[in-house]
């Protein structure tokens, strides 16, 4: 069998193997109800003035939500789980000693968790500009729901790739996860923290450092471009407090994903590569 | 370098744990069409054997090829030609049985129409046609085994290694694929099945490897090696009527050390390690004795293996 057809078949099992688990289901159901309440919500009660102001931008900050926290969980949870569980689950051995590629395997894996994910990603932001129109009415700048939509996908790639290094560094699917998602809340808390210190001290070093951090550039990845493709210098609520408060560029956060997810992909590769196939792991 | 072509050859394989869990070095040749048995204590290192020559472990020394191609270099036409069952395997649990076969069809590149005459063939075959379409989460453990030996011979394979196949399995499923084994090896398959069910391994194996502490300690023909590991061939024989000038005659017989009668009935221990049951048959007949019933008793590969764990372990 060709590699193309190879990495095809893992990836469509990667995805039935992703989707029937609970916890991932959970996730995905969880975000999905993070999507629905807070429109539920406004629509209940008289909408605030300062939102009034941007209701036809209302898809935008719909999409935008999950992805500053929920989604990338599930991207941990994907991606922490895709090489992890076969080796405890000693599925690893039979899949590997079929002829195909460890290289295939893994670009299988890798690609068919990450395509599983973009899955979710667009039920959200599809689901954000319809409840979008249903509560506020007609929704402006909609041509760049594909561009903010591609952007969330490849500003995720940092923390799938962490969760699946991790996975293949510690091949416990728990311990992959504990492990990436507590990186993943050190650098969200650390952010504003750090941004805090800088309002006191006045020193640019805070800053520098908060935009070195893996969700800097997770967060302000698809403003900055929205920022430069359509919102301008317009102020949306709470995307103020991030991107415009530390600066930075598109470039300086494309890189930062760039960097970040090549470390990932490229330490997993290795040790998968160089590394006996784990028979069975102790989670 | 190994002997190309052969099913499996490996040379020296080392794999090295730590200073005290070393394995190797191990040289194994199988030849086609036979059904290779690999015995060992627990932790001998039969099943880390077993998965450096499929490429999930790599050996530190040494070489192994299948079919002449290396599995860590080609693994894809190194493994195409074979069907693996590993011990204790275990499956996505929200597969069902067929598609387990399903999914292993499509990592050998089966087309569609082979493979699902294949999957319902080999789904028969193994005895879990009422059981297809269930959850293998639900399946018990004797299920899996078969289920687990049938996506091993979803591509026809030229070379089946089965590890520890009928763990779990009842007699009579234990029976059934000591006779499918057979079958397959003379339908031209080599069968390489590593087990502790020694009696087992006896029944089916034409060639023994066994392993200790991580080192090969004897291999050959499973007849050598009972030769090798007999201390002296006996018959058993049977008379209508025990009679004491028969007896008398037999013991006489110059090939015969001894005779024993028990109530299991009369065992003749011969001079020299040789099947020599025509030869006494004839002699009993000539003497006037009627004989019923008369089989060789030489060494079991139980024997061989308790001996060989003895000598290793002093």
């Amino acid at each position: 069998m060709n590699q193309g057809k190879s990495i095809l078949t893992i990836g469509q099992y990667e995805w039935r193997r992703a989707l029937a688990r609970k916890k991932v289901a959970l996730l995905i159901i969880f975000t999905i109800l993070v999507e629905f309440l807070p429109f539920a919500v406004l629509t209940l009660l008289p909408l605030p003035s300062f939102l009034e102001e941007v209701s036809g931008m209302m898809w935008f900050i719909g999409a935008l939500t999950p992805h500053f926290f929920f989604l990338q969980f599930v991207a941990l949870l994907i991606g922490s789980g895709s090489t992890a569980e076969e080796y405890g689950q000693g599925t690893a051995d039979i899949i590997l000693s079929k002829p195909i590629s460890k290289m295939s395997y893994l670009i299988g894996k890798f690609l068919g968790g990450m395509t599983l994910f973009s899955f979710i990603a667009l039920l959200t932001t599809v689901l954000a500009i319809l409840l979008a129109t249903f509560t506020f009415g007609a929704q402006s700048n909609l041509e760049f729901a594909p561009t903010l939509y591609l952007s969330l996908i490849f500003s995720t790639l940092v923390f799938f790739s962490l969760g699946f290094v991790m996975g293949e560094v510690f091949r416990s699917p728990t311990i992959a996860y504990l492990i990436a998602s507590s990186i993943y809340i050190t650098s969200f808390i650390l952010g504003p923290f750090l941004v805090f210190a800088n309002s006191l001290t006045g020193d640019p070093f805070y800053l520098d450092i908060s935009r070195a951090l893996p969700t800097w550039s997770v967060q302000n990845f698809p403003i900055i471009m929205s920022q430069e493709l359509f919102l301008g210098s317009e102020t949306l609520p709470f995307i103020a407090s991030s991107g415009p408060v530390v600066g930075g560029t598109l470039i300086e956060a494309f890189i930062g994903i760039l960097v970040y997810s090549s470390i990932g992909i490229v330490i997993s590769f290795l040790r998968f590569l160089r590394t006996d196939v784990t028979k069975k792991s102790i989670d | 370098m190994p002997a190309a072509k052969s099913p499996i050859s490996t040379e020296n394989l080392v794999k090295r744990y730590d200073k005290y869990n070393e394995i190797g070095p191990i040289s194994i040749t199988l030849e086609r069409k036979g059904i290779f048995g690999f015995l060992g204590p627990n932790g001998a290192g039969k099943t880390t054997t077993i998965r450096m020559i499929l490429g999930l472990v790599q050996p530190n020394e040494g070489s192994v090829r299948i079919f002449g191609e290396d599995p860590f270099k080609n693994p894809v036409k190194a493994l195409y030609k074979i069907g693996y069952a590993p011990e204790l395997p275990s499956f996505q649990t929200f597969f069902s049985g067929e598609d387990v076969m399903n999914f292993t069809a499509k990592l050998y590149g089966i087309n569609q129409s082979d493979k699902r005459r294949r999957i319902k063939g080999l789904i028969e075959m193994v005895g879990l046609g009422d059981h297809a379409r269930k959850k293998v989460g639900k399946y018990s453990k004797g299920m899996v085994q078969r289920l687990s030996v049938a996506q091993a011979l979803i591509n026809d394979p030229e070379l089946l290694i089965l590890d520890e196949p009928t763990l779990g399995m009842d007699p009579a499923a234990t029976i059934h694929f000591r006779d499918l084994f057979k079958t397959l090896s003379s339908e031209g398959k080599t069968i390489l099945i590593s087990s502790h069910q020694l009696d087992e391994v006896q029944r089916v194996a034409t060639h023994i490897g066994m392993i200790n502490r991580g080192r090969m300690v004897f291999q050959g023909t499973t007849a050598s090696i009972l030769e090798a590991f007999s201390k002296e061939f006996s018959i058993k024989i049977e008379l209508e009527k025990i009679n004491d000038d028969v007896l008398d005659k037999i013991k006489k017989l110059s090939y015969v050390k001894e005779v024993k009668i028990s109530t299991n009935g009369i065992q003749v221990i011969l001079n020299e390690k040789k099947d020599l049951r025509a030869d006494l048959a004839d002699d009993i007949i000539k003497s006037g004795g009627r004989l019923k019933t008369l089989s060789l008793h030489n060494a079991t590969i139980e024997d061989a293996f308790i001996e060989t764990l003895r000598k290793e372990n002093k």
